[in-house]
């Protein structure tokens, strides 16, 4: 029996991880309707189309917005929380942190199904901010997680310093926190935008006719008539990620070296 | 150090409860209102109709199909989380014992598909496991198969699908794990004259145990309570729990079935958080903060 390797099992799964992102981009730039791999041609048209026709425009415009108003919403609401959880000991302290992260590992459907319930016989179905609502329930927990990581490494001495020389707690906040959790901040917004952008039951659930979202306006392509448009947009949303990712890997360690830390 | 007197509350004085109230009552009023609520909205739909009532899971219990859903749907859950689990852990402890070049590239490759929408990496298996994808073409051209095997549409592709999209969690869980545990208590056995199978069995999985069984049940309950994977994979017929939820909310419009099923995932679901957090709270097994 021909002796187990790690490393060769390891990597092969490791590529298992990585197929779908081969094939989506190559197929993206195929020259026929149907998802033949290898592509027999090569062309822009699903790129095209992607950029170009008016739904597609929609749901694009769509995403981004939902994904900004619910990005901002949940830094505020997650920054108050996690300066809180990290800074105070309070009673029922362990089951607030629990029901702030449950969204976490509670089952999306759940939350689809009882937000639908909720709006449905209100006639809120199909708008925006009922969408933007739950993405923040969803968004939250990310942000709460890095900035309090990212907290607890900070040196509370720089704020007290900056206390006892008569800077008002605010300031302090803004002056002397800030600048050194920035990078967390960002990887929290990050985070939080990816939650929004990628969701797609909450938008399934809760859009309408006029209100899809790209994941939405994919599904039903892919379910209805799918044309390799969605593996250009695929393609176009994992080279997004990949970008931000990178930003904000850079600021983080530029970041690293540049500040004080305890 | 001295109470600096300050009226804004720093942590001291009398005014110590008053701060963390504020902070956290924004969040946890949205909270309780855009999740507490409709949870809670879902239990009483499916007890309540005009009075207290027990209709809908009567109708669940009641049916053979919904039953073998259920059952379907636990069967898939447990084979894909030990197959994430059977895959991840060799990994995670590979990538531990990584560091440099090579772990950046590893970490990237589990990393990066987090960052993509679960509907992205299940659409990308319906191009290779299709009969005109990227296996079929390769096993008929390299002369393996006359007909295209029959990949999608049925309990594989599920698999594949899930697999793919829950290994990343795994590993990472596991990673940290592993990581955390003390790697003198390892020598310290090898030292005593334990052979590395031994070194392995009795002390280095029962220390990684509490983290693994973690990472399993959050495999369980994502993987139970999957709608996106299944449908697009498995097909119009209905396998899993959370399509047939769907179903019954948006086209037989059957509210209270939607919801009673609801609860039960929802009962489960709670039932595997509450053994997840005492796991990763536990003492002992130091895990990461992932």
């Amino acid at each position: 029996m021909r002796k187990f390797s790690l490393p060769t099992f390891a990597w092969m799964v490791l590529a298992f991880l990585a197929l779908p992102a081969l094939v989506v981009i190559p197929l993206s730039f195929s020259s026929v309707r149907f998802f033949v791999f290898p592509p027999p041609g090569w062309s822009l048209r699903w790129y095209a189309n992607f950029l170009t026709a008016p739904d597609w425009q929609l749901a694009i415009f769509i995403s981004v917005g939902l994904g900004l108003a619910s990005t901002l919403i949940a830094l505020v609401l997650g920054t108050l929380a996690s300066v809180a959880l990290v800074r105070y000991r309070f009673r029922g302290r362990n089951l607030v942190y629990a029901l702030l992260l449950s969204p976490l590992i509670m089952p999306v459907i759940i939350l689809a199904i009882g937000l639908y319930f909720t709006f449905a016989p209100l006639g809120y179905v199909g708008s925006p901010v009922v969408i933007v609502v739950g993405h923040v329930i969803l968004a939250a927990p990310y942000v709460i997680v890095t900035l309090m990581a990212a907290l607890e490494r900070f040196d509370i001495t720089l704020e007290r310093a900056a206390l006892s020389l008569g800077c008002p707690p605010w300031q302090v906040f803004l002056r002397v926190t800030f600048p050194v959790i920035r990078p967390a901040f960002m990887a929290a917004a990050f985070l939080a935008f990816l939650a929004s952008f990628d969701d797609l039951l909450i938008a399934l659930f809760l859009g309408g006719p006029q209100m899809k979202t790209i994941q939405l306006q994919m599904w039903q392509g892919i379910r209805f008539e799918s044309d390799p448009t969605i593996a250009a947009a695929s393609s176009i949303l994992m080279v997004v990620s990949l970008i931000v990712f990178v930003a904000v890997q850079a600021q983080t360690r530029r970041s690293l070296r540049e500040t004080p830390r305890s | 150090m001295a109470d600096t007197g300050s009226a804004h509350g720093v942590v001291r004085g009398r005014r110590r409860m008053a701060w963390p109230v504020v902070m956290l009552a924004p969040i946890v009023l949205y909270f309780a209102l855009f999740f507490v609520l409709p949870v809670a909205r879902l239990l009483v739909l499916s007890i309540w109709d005009h009075g207290p009532t027990i209709a809908p899971f009567r109708e669940i219990f009641s049916h053979s199909e919904y039953l073998g859903i259920v059952l379907t749907t636990a069967k898939l859950a447990i084979g894909v989380t030990a197959l994430t689990l059977l895959l991840g852990f060799p990994v995670a402890i590979y990538l531990a014992r990584l560091s440099g070049w090579a772990l950046a590239l590893g970490m990237f490759l589990v990393i990066f598909p987090l960052l993509t929408s679960v509907l992205v990496r299940s659409f990308a298996w319906l191009a290779i496991l299709g009969r005109q994808g990227v296996i079929n073409e390769t096993l008929i051209a390299l002369g393996l198969t006359a007909q295209p095997l029959k990949l999608l549409y049925n309990q594989f592709g599920i698999y594949v699908g899930m697999v793919h999209v829950l290994l990343p969690i795994a590993v990472v869980t596991m990673y940290g794990v592993v990581k955390g545990i003390d790697t003198h208590l390892l020598k310290a056995a090898a030292i005593l004259g334990a052979p590395p199978a031994q070194v392995f069995l009795r002390v280095f999985l029962p220390l990684c145990a509490p983290g693994i069984a973690a990472a399993g049940l959050l495999v369980f309950i994502t993987s139970a309570s999957a709608y996106i994977t299944p449908v697009l994979l498995g097909g119009s017929g209905h396998t899993m729990i959370a399509a047939l939820i769907g179903d019954q909310i948006q086209e037989t419009l059957n509210w209270p079935l939607g919801a009673a099923m609801s609860v039960i995932l929802l009962a489960v679901s709670i039932l595997a958080f509450t053994y997840y957090f005492r796991l990763t709270k536990g003492a002992g097994t130091p895990l990461s903060g992932t």
